[in-house]
């Protein structure tokens, strides 16, 4: 952090203000300096995927995640036999993406027409400094391709997630019905 | 066991019912159910914002009894279908819809269960069979009907879509043969009038959809909608 704009009188009340802040936040993890130190590894609650149907060939693994300085998640992978290939996806209102889609239908849009959802790879998901990011339905998921077998409740599956700065990370994925 | 000591503890369990009905109360601004006259109970799906007539509709589908038959969307009488549009390589959407509704009708008493139908409609027949279909909604519905509606004729689903206020499109498939599928996220509540009576946006959970199909299926309830004028 720099302060090099700010005149040294308002350095302290600042820095008692941001001690307020990130007190409570932080907890008693140590006095970090946010450019020299390494970045923290990834916090990781709630890592699930739903059970998929017998011989569905897609699924998704949702997960929250939290980084205490901040990183970004820019990959995932799954053992080969569990499923084909791994990517991330976000699941966006389907006007905001603007597909293309073939014009049969698109002519008639309107209040009373939903034109629903749909998803597209991501190139990453952002984790700002100390932020709870939820990986969800409807949002930004794992999506599988290509599985190899059902996934049942209760299964665990290993997801190998790769932050921009923490490097790789093994994680279990529990799968449940809802 | 000391019968003082459980019935302070079942006074106790009381007592926190009584607390927390209390407070579902204060959260949801009085949505309790009143049974007979007074307040109406409150749903919390959508009224559509047009009359949706989809009675007339005729879909080739495939029921849970197994056979295919030209089928429509008026349930049985006093009955409701549940619509939904989608595909089942959607990994996302659907499973949490279907997931939610499953919630939702594995919640209400085994006599009504049966009373709800599941309608499942594909947007993508290419790659959805009826096999394919039938593994799908079985896996999700194993204590309610369902039928999944596929038709390979373009015209008919967008005339089916366009019923109910719905829509798809398909996006150009990729060097390894995948396309995008876009598509209406709603699910759409048919009484056996044929019209469409309740709208649920996609996010709405199983436990506030069970309240809305109980209160559906209840004849005598007199309905306000709390959300959609
Ligand atoms: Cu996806």
């Amino acid at each position: 952090m720099k302060f090099s704009i700010i005149k040294p009188a308002r350095i302290s009340l600042l820095a008692a203000i941001t001690l307020l802040v990130v007190l409570p936040v932080v907890g008693c993890g140590d006095d970090k300096k946010a450019e020299s130190s390494k970045p923290a590894v990834p916090e990781l609650t709630d890592v699930w995927t739903r059970s998929t149907a017998p011989k569905a060939s897609t699924g998704a693994i949702y997960l929250t995640v939290k980084s205490a300085t901040g990183d970004k998640l820019i990959e995932a992978s799954v053992e080969k036999d569990v499923a084909g290939r791994a990517e991330l996806h976000e699941t966006v209102s389907a006007k905001d993406a603007g597909s293309s889609a073939d014009s049969m239908d698109s002519g008639e849009m309107d209040m009373k027409t939903d034109s629903g959802m749909m998803m597209h790879p991501a190139s990453g998901v952002e984790l700002p400094a100390n932020k709870s990011v939820m990986l969800k339905p409807g949002g930004f998921h794992i999506m599988l391709f290509d599985l190899k077998k059902q996934i049942k409740a209760g299964d665990e599956i290993v997801v190998t997630l790769k932050f921009e700065k923490a490097g790789k990370l093994n994680v279990a994925a529990v799968a449940r019905d809802s | 066991m000391d019968t003082s000591a459980a019935g302070s503890i079942r006074l106790a369990v009381a007592t926190l019912a009584a607390g927390l009905a209390l407070l579902t109360v204060a959260a949801c601004g009085g949505n309790e159910k009143n049974s007979g006259a007074g307040e109406p109970a409150r749903l919390i799906g959508a009224e559509p914002p047009v009359v949706k007539t989809v009675g007339k509709l005729r879909m080739p589908a495939l029921a849970s009894d197994g056979k295919v038959r030209t089928a429509s969307f008026v349930p049985p009488r006093d009955g409701l279908t549940v619509v939904f549009f989608g595909y089942t390589f959607c990994p996302d959407v659907c499973p949490t819809s279907l997931a939610e509704m499953r919630l939702a009708i594995n919640a209400l008493p085994a006599t009504d269960r049966s009373r709800v139908t599941v309608a499942f409609v594909t947007v993508d027949p290419k790659r959805d069979t009826f096999p394919k279909l039938r593994e799908y909604l079985g896996h999700f519905f194993e204590h309610n009907p369902w039928l999944t509606v596929r038709t390979a004729d373009r015209r008919k689903l967008i005339q089916a879509e366009r019923a109910f206020g719905a829509s798809h499109t398909l996006g150009k498939p990729n060097a390894r043969g995948d396309y995008d599928v876009s598509h209406t996220t709603r699910t759409y509540a048919v009484g056996d009038d044929g019209n469409v009576t309740l709208e649920w946006l996609f996010g709405t959970p199983g436990v506030d959809i069970a309240g809305d199909l109980k209160i559906l299926l209840d004849p005598s309830e007199t309905r306000s909608i709390r959300t959609n004028p």
